[in-house]
C-alpha cells in the first residue's frame, strides 16, 4: 500500500536497547522515524498488557528491545520477558491478531547499527503487512 | 494558557542544544502543539540547558511559574537526567518530577527529514507530557548498616581485604575452608619478577616469605578479625547492610551479622587428567607446575637437587607445556586464558636453568602472554640463558622403553618434534573454585561466561552490587600482585561505605500495596535480588491477618520484574508505574 | 495400613454409601469439617456445603452431575486467613486441578485441607440439569442415581473435551474411584498420600475393609479418553477456525457486556483486586473523546478485547479447563472454548499441564537459560 507509514511503538530496556538507540543517534545511523521509543528499566518489566494495549490502540507494530540473553543487567529479566512474549505471540497468532507485528530483539548498548537496521527492517516488513486493522476497527 | 483540570502544572522547556534541535525540527510548530496539551502552563526554549545559565533559567522558570513538574525536550535522559534533576532540586522540586523527551539522540540525529522528524517529535512530546502528568515525587532514605564484613577465603586477597577492613574499624569474619590461611601462595617457591630473594631492586616482596608469614600473623592477631578455619558458609540471608551469615565451623554453627561481603574464594587449577594426551597420572615424570614448585621447595632444606618422581634422577631435559586446560577448544578444558602461566613457566624454567646450566629446557607455547611490567625483560633473560621457546602445540606425551617423548610441532621451522624428555611440566590453567556456582546463587552475584564471579567496573555504583565484591582469582585468573591490589581497592570502597554507617535506600524501587496484594508470591519468585519477603499484616476489611509481599528497600534493584509478574499490579516500580506507561501508550497511538 | 478401602453400596444409593464413609472422618475427628455437595432443600440445585455435624449429611450428593461453582474458589475463601480447623473437601478432577494450581499460587493452604478427589462422569449445564432433575423427580426417581446409570449425551462441551476425568496420581489425599465398575454396587476410596493413608486408617477402624479399584478401570479410562480426545480435536479445531481471524474473534466477543462473570467464576483468577477494577484503568472523558475523535467513533464501554486478551495472558498457563467461565456468561460467549484452546497451545510450549503435578513450577514463575531461542527471529 503506497503512502502508508507504519507506526511502531518500542519498549526499550534502559541498560541495553535504549542506550543502543542513543548510540545509533550519536553515530548518525539513519533509520525511519516511524519508530517511537518508550523507555523501561528492563525487558522483563514489559507486561504483555502494554503490548496488547499498543496494538489495540492502533500501533502497526510493537518492538520489545532487551539485552542479549546472559547479559541482562538484572541477570534474568530477559529470560522472563522471553516466556511472556512467547505466550503473547502464541495468543496473537491463534486469534488472528498477527504475531508478526510483535518483534522481540536483543540489542545491546554497543549495537547502534543493529538498532538502526532492526527498525529499518521492521518498518519495511510492516509496510508489506499493511496498516493495522485496529486503526479502523472500533468494535473492540 | 489552557485551563488545566487542577491536577498539575507542567512546564515544557525546549533545549535547542546550540541549534541542533532548532535546525533539525520545526520548533515553532512543536511549541504551538505542546501549548495545547493538557496540564501545560508554560512552554519555553533555551539554547543550552546543560551549562550554568541554562540551569539557572530552568530553576527560575520553575519558581516563577509555580511549576510542579517539568518536561525537558532535548537530549537523552540516560546521560543527562541526573544533572537536570539537580536544577529541579535547586528550585525546590522533587528530582523525579522530570520527564525528558529524547529529541536529540532519538529524533533529530537519526532522522534527517525535518518534516518527518518533527512529526515523530510531536508524538514523543505528547507521550512525555502525558507521562509527566502522572509523575509523583519519590523519596529515598537511609537505613542503618552493620559495620562488619564477611570475607570468604583466606588467601592473599582475602587476608589483605580483612586487614584493610579491620584497620578501618570494622569487625571482620574471615572464613577459610582449609585448616590454615594463605591459600595457594604457600605452595609457591618464588614469584615474578625476580624469582629469587632480592631485598632491594625491583623486588615487590610478593614471595611467601615476605608476604605470607607476616600477613598470616597480622590476620590471626588482629583484634577485630575473627578467623574461622576449617569453616564454610552454610546459609546467607538478610538485606544489604544487614546480612546474616551462618558459618559451619568444626565446633558447630556460628551466626554472624555483617553489612558487606568480600568474595575471595580463589580459583582451582584445571585437572590435567581431563586431558589424557599429556599423560598426567600415567607417567610419573609428568608433573604440574605446582608439583614442580613443591619439588623446588622440598629441595631447599635437602641437597638442593631436583629429583624427578620416577627414579630420583636429576632431569637433564625438561619440557614445559603451556595452555594445558586453557584456551581449549575441545571442551575438555576451559576456553579462557589463565593470564599467569607464561610468566610463571618462564620463571620456573629460569630457576632450573640457573641450577643446571647444562640442562636443556624447552617451553612449548601457542602465544606468549605477559600482562605484567617486567615481562619483556623476564622473557629476554630466559632466551639469553639458552631456554628454547618452541611455538606449537604438543599433541601428546608418550613413553617408550627409554622414557618420555614429547610429541609436537615447531611452527616457526615447520618441523614435527619428538623430544626425549626427563621431566614434563604442565602449566595448568585456572578455573572457578568448587562451590562458586552455589555461592553465586546464595549471594545473588552473577557469574561470567567462564564461571568466575563477574568482574564489574569498580567505578560503578557499589550500591548496585549490594555491598558484595569479588576479588582476586575468584573474579578470574590473575597473579598475586593483582589479587592483592583488587583486595585493597575493594576494602577501600567498602570502608568508605561502612564508615557512613548507613545504606542509602534508592528512591527508584518497587513498592507493594499491602491492601491489594493477594499474597500469591509470584513477585517473590521472580525477584532477582531477593528483595521481596512475605509479611503478616492485619487485613482491616476482614478482621484477620494474612501474608502480603513486602519489598526490602535496600535490596531492591528496581528492575520491575515483580511489577510484570503481578497480575493485579499490587506491586509497582515507583518510577515506572503502570498508569504512567498507560498514559504514554495512549498518547502515542 | 490400608492403601484403599471398599465401600459397599446398598440399594444402589452410592451417595448415601459415600456420605456414610466420609461421615466417619467427622465422627473420628480426622477432620473438623467436610466440604461436600448436597442437594438443596428447595429446587434441584446441588451445592457445596460446609458440614460440621455428621447428622447434617442426609442430602449429601458427592457424586453429582452439576457444578455451580468450582470448589477451588471456596477453598481459597476458606484459606484466606489461616483456617485453624481441618477441612476435608470433596473435589471433582477439574476442581482438584484448580486447587493444585491455587496451592502453587499460595491461595490455598494445603496444610489444613484434606483433598478428596473423585472420578467424574461429567456435568450438565444448570438449566439442562434442572430440567432433567425435575423429570426424574416426576418419575419418582432420585435425579443423580438415574443419571448415573444412563449413557449421557447432553453433558457440557468442556466435559466431553476433558482429558483427565479422574484424580491424577499424587494430587489428592484420598481418591474416590468407581470408573470401570458398577457404581450402584460398590466404590473404592484410595489413599494417594501419607495424610490419605492416615485418614483411611480411621475408616478402617470404622469397619471398612480393604479394597482395590475395579478390574475394568483402565479399559474404561482408555475408552473414554479416546472418545473425549476425538470430540476435543473437533471442538478445538472448530474453535480455532472460528476465532482464528480478527473478524471471527471480534464477532465472538461482540455480545460481551463486561459483567466480569467469567473472571469471577474462574477459580484461577485469584486477584484480590483485578487490574480492570483499578482506578487508572477507568478512562477519562478526555481520553475517550480523544479516541473517538481519531477513529470517528468508539465502542462504549471500550477495552473489551483488551479485557479478554489480558485475562488470557494472565491465567492461561494455569487454566484447568473447567469451563465455569462459559457457564457464568449471561450471553453464552464461547469463553471456555477460547480458553481451553489457548490453554492447550500455551501449556504445550512449556511442557506443562495445569493441575497435574504439584511439584512442577508455574511456567510464569520460572525460566530456563536456554529456551525459546527463536523468539528474536
Amino acid at each position: 500500500m503506497t503512502g502508508f507509514e507504519p507506526k511502531i511503538v518500542g519498549f526499550l530496556c534502559n541498560w541495553c536497547t535504549y542506550t543502543g538507540a542513543d548510540l545509533a543517534g550519536v553515530s548518525r545511523f539513519q533509520y525511519p522515524p516511524n519508530f517511537i521509543p518508550i523507555r523501561v528499566m528492563c525487558s522483563g518489566a514489559v507486561d504483555p498488557m502494554y503490548v496488547v494495549k499498543a496494538l489495540v490502540e492502533g500501533a502497526d507494530g510493537v518492538l520489545i528491545g532487551g539485552c542479549n540473553p546472559g547479559d541482562c543487567h538484572y541477570q534474568s529479566g530477559n529470560y522472563k520477558a522471553r516466556r511472556r512474549a512467547t505466550i503473547l505471540k502464541q495468543l496473537l497468532k491463534d486469534l488472528g491478531l498477527d504475531e508478526r507485528r510483535l518483534w522481540v530483539r536483543w540489542i545491546s548498548a554497543s549495537e547502534g547499527k543493529k538498532f538502526a537496521e532492526t527498525v529499518t527492517e521492521f518498518t519495511e516488513e510492516l509496510r508489506r503487512l499493511g496498516p493495522s486493522r485496529f486503526r479502523e476497527e472500533w468494535a473492540l | 494558557m489552557r485551563a488545566t483540570e487542577g491536577r498539575a502544572r507542567t512546564g515544557v522547556l525546549f533545549c535547542s542544544c546550540r541549534g541542533e534541535l532548532s535546525s533539525g525540527l520545526d520548533l515553532g510548530s512543536l511549541k504551538e502543539y505542546v501549548r495545547g496539551l493538557p496540564d501545560v502552563v508554560l512552554v519555553g526554549e533555551t539554547a543550552v540547558l546543560c551549562d550554568q545559565n541554562g540551569q539557572e533559567e530552568l530553576r527560575k522558570a520553575i519558581a516563577d511559574n509555580r511549576l510542579d513538574r517539568v518536561v525537558v525536550a532535548g537530549c537523552t535522559p540516560r546521560v543527562y537526567e541526573e544533572m537536570v534533576g539537580r536544577a529541579l532540586v535547586a528550585a525546590g522540586l522533587n528530582r523525579y518530577m522530570l520527564e525528558m523527551a529524547n529529541l536529540r539522540e532519538q529524533c533529530v540525529w537519526p532522522h534527517r527529514d525535518r518534516k518527518r522528524a518533527t512529526g515523530k517529535a510531536r508524538l514523543m512530546l505528547a507521550a512525555a507530557v502525558a507521562r509527566a502528568s502522572m509523575l509523583e515525587p519519590l523519596h529515598g532514605g537511609r537505613i542503618g548498616m552493620k559495620r562488619a564484613a564477611l570475607v570468604l577465603g583466606g588467601g592473599v586477597a582475602g587476608m589483605q581485604a580483612a586487614i584493610d577492613l579491620a584497620d578501618d574499624g570494622n569487625e571482620v569474619h574471615l572464613v577459610e575452608r582449609d585448616g590454615q590461611l594463605g591459600g595457594r601462595t604457600w605452595q609457591l617457591s618464588t614469584t615474578f619478577p625476580t624469582h629469587e630473594c632480592k631485598p632491594d631492586g625491583c623486588c615487590m616482596h610478593y614471595c611467601r616469605e615476605c608476604i605470607l608469614v607476616p600477613k598470616v600473623e597480622g590476620v590471626m592477631q588482629h583484634p577485630r578479625i575473627r578467623v574461622h578455619l576449617g569453616s564454610e558458609l552454610l546459609e546467607f540471608g538478610g538485606v544489604f547492610g544487614n546480612y546474616t551469615a551462618r558459618i559451619k565451623e568444626p565446633g558447630g554453627i556460628k551466626e554472624v551479622e555483617v553489612g558487606t561481603v568480600v568474595l575471595a574464594t580463589g580459583s582451582r587449577l584445571v585437572d590435567p587428567a581431563n586431558l589424557p594426551e599429556f599423560g598426567y597420572g600415567v607417567h610419573k615424570d609428568v608433573v604440574t607446575f605446582l608439583d614442580l614448585e613443591r619439588m623446588i621447595v622440598a629441595s631447599r632444606p635437602g641437597d638442593h637437587e631436583l629429583h624427578r618422581p620416577s627414579d630420583g634422577k636429576v632431569p637433564k631435559v625438561i619440557d614445559f607445556i603451556q595452555c594445558v586446560g586453557s584456551r581449549d577448544e575441545t571442551g575438555r578444558g576451559k576456553a579462557h586464558c589463565s593470564l599467569v602461566c607464561c610468566t610463571y613457566a618462564i620463571g620456573q624454567a629460569k630457576e632450573l636453568k640457573r641450577r643446571y646450566p647444562d640442562a636443556q629446557v624447552f617451553i612449548h607455547y601457542i602465544d606468549l602472554r605477559g600482562p605484567y611490567r617486567g615481562f619483556e625483560e623476564h622473557y629476554r633473560e630466559a632466551r639469553d640463558m639458552g631456554i628454547h621457546f618452541l611455538r606449537g602445540r604438543v599433541s601428546e606425551v608418550a613413553a617408550d622403553r627409554d622414557g618420555l617423548v614429547v610429541v609436537g610441532e615447531d611452527i616457526d621451522t615447520g618441523k614435527l618434534l619428538r623430544i626425549r624428555s626427563d621431566l614434563v611440566v604442565l602449566s595448568t590453567g585456572q578455573e572457578a573454585a568448587p562451590g562458586t556456582e552455589a555461592l553465586s546463587q546464595v549471594l545473588r552475584v552473577p557469574l561470567d561466561g567462564d564461571g568466575f564471579f563477574r568482574e564489574l567496573n569498580p567505578a560503578f555504583d557499589l550500591l548496585e552490587r549490594k555491598g558484595i565484591i569479588a576479588v582476586g582469582c575468584a573474579a578470574g585468573p590473575r597473579g598475586i600482585r593483582y589479587s592483592v591490589q583488587d583486595a585493597k581497592a575493594a576494602a577501600a570502597t567498602l570502608n568508605g561505605l561502612m564508615r557512613s554507617g548507613e545504606v542509602p535506600v534508592p528512591a527508584e524501587r518497587a513498592e507493594a500495596d499491602e491492601q491489594r496484594c493477594s499474597g500469591c508470591r509470584q513477585c517473590e519468585s521472580v525477584c532477582p535480588a531477593g528483595a521481596i519477603v512475605m509479611k503478616k499484616v492485619a487485613d482491616r476489611r476482614r478482621g484477620a491477618t494474612r501474608w502480603v509481599a513486602h519489598v526490602n528497600p535496600s535490596q531492591c534493584v528496581s528492575c520491575g520484574a515483580c511489577a510484570m509478574a503481578c497480575p493485579s499490579k499490587a506491586i509497582l516500580l515507583s518510577n515506572h508505574k503502570m498508569k504512567q506507561l498507560w498514559a504514554q501508550i495512549e498518547a502515542l497511538t | 495400613m490400608m492403601d484403599a478401602i471398599h465401600v459397599p453400596v446398598r440399594d444402589g444409593d452410592f451417595n448415601a454409601a459415600l456420605a456414610g464413609a466420609l461421615a466417619a472422618l467427622l465422627d473420628r475427628h480426622v477432620v473438623d469439617a467436610l466440604l461436600i455437595p448436597q442437594e438443596s432443600a428447595h429446587g434441584t440445585s446441588i451445592n457445596q456445603t460446609l458440614v460440621k455435624r455428621a447428622s447434617a449429611l442426609r442430602s449429601a450428593r458427592p457424586v453429582s452431575f452439576v457444578m455451580p461453582v468450582n470448589s477451588a474458589r471456596l477453598l481459597q475463601l476458606l484459606s484466606e486467613t489461616e483456617p485453624s480447623e481441618k477441612i476435608a473437601a470433596v473435589l471433582r478432577p477439574c476442581e482438584l486441578r484448580a486447587a493444585v494450581e491455587l496451592v502453587k499460587l499460595n491461595q490455598i493452604d494445603r496444610h489444613n485441607i484434606l483433598f478428596i478427589g473423585q472420578d467424574c462422569l461429567g456435568t450438565f449445564r444448570m438449566k439442562v440439569y434442572d430440567k432433567k432433575a425435575q423429570e426424574a423427580r416426576k418419575a419418582g426417581q432420585d435425579p443423580t442415581a438415574s443419571l448415573a446409570t444412563q449413557c449421557q449425551t447432553m453433558l457440557r462441551d468442556t466435559c466431553w473435551a476433558c482429558e483427565h476425568f479422574w484424580p491424577v496420581e499424587g494430587t489428592a489425599d484420598l481418591a474416590v474411584l468407581h470408573l470401570g465398575g458398577d457404581i450402584t454396587k460398590e466404590l473404592y476410596i484410595e489413599a494417594q498420600t501419607d495424610l490419605g493413608k492416615q485418614a483411611l486408617k480411621a475408616l478402617g477402624e470404622a469397619g471398612y475393609g480393604p479394597g482395590r479399584p475395579a478390574d475394568g478401570r483402565k479399559a474404561e479410562i482408555a475408552r473414554r479418553t479416546a472418545l473425549n480426545a476425538d470430540f476435543r480435536q473437533k471442538w478445538l479445531a472448530e474453535t480455532r477456525a472460528r476465532m482464528g481471524t480478527l473478524e471471527g474473534l471480534l464477532e465472538t466477543i461482540s455480545t460481551c457486556i463486561r459483567c466480569y462473570n467469567c473472571r469471577d467464576a474462574c477459580p484461577i483468577c485469584y486477584c484480590k483486586e483485578c487490574i480492570f477494577d483499578a482506578e487508572f484503568m477507568k478512562p477519562t472523558p478526555r481520553s475517550m473523546l480523544g479516541k473517538a475523535g481519531r477513529k470517528g467513533l468508539l465502542r462504549m464501554p471500550q477495552d473489551t478485547l483488551l479485557f479478554h486478551l489480558t485475562r488470557l495472558n494472565h491465567m492461561v498457563s494455569s487454566c484447568v479447563r473447567c469451563g465455569m467461565c462459559e457457564e457464568a456468561c449471561p450471553n453464552d460467549l464461547p469463553v471456555a472454548r477460547l480458553f481451553c484452546s489457548e490453554a492447550e497451545e500455551v501449556q504445550k510450549v512449556f511442557d506443562y499441564v495445569a493441575g497435574k503435578d504439584p511439584k512442577a513450577p508455574l511456567p510464569l514463575a520460572t525460566f530456563k537459560e536456554k529456551e525459546l531461542e527463536g523468539i528474536d527471529k
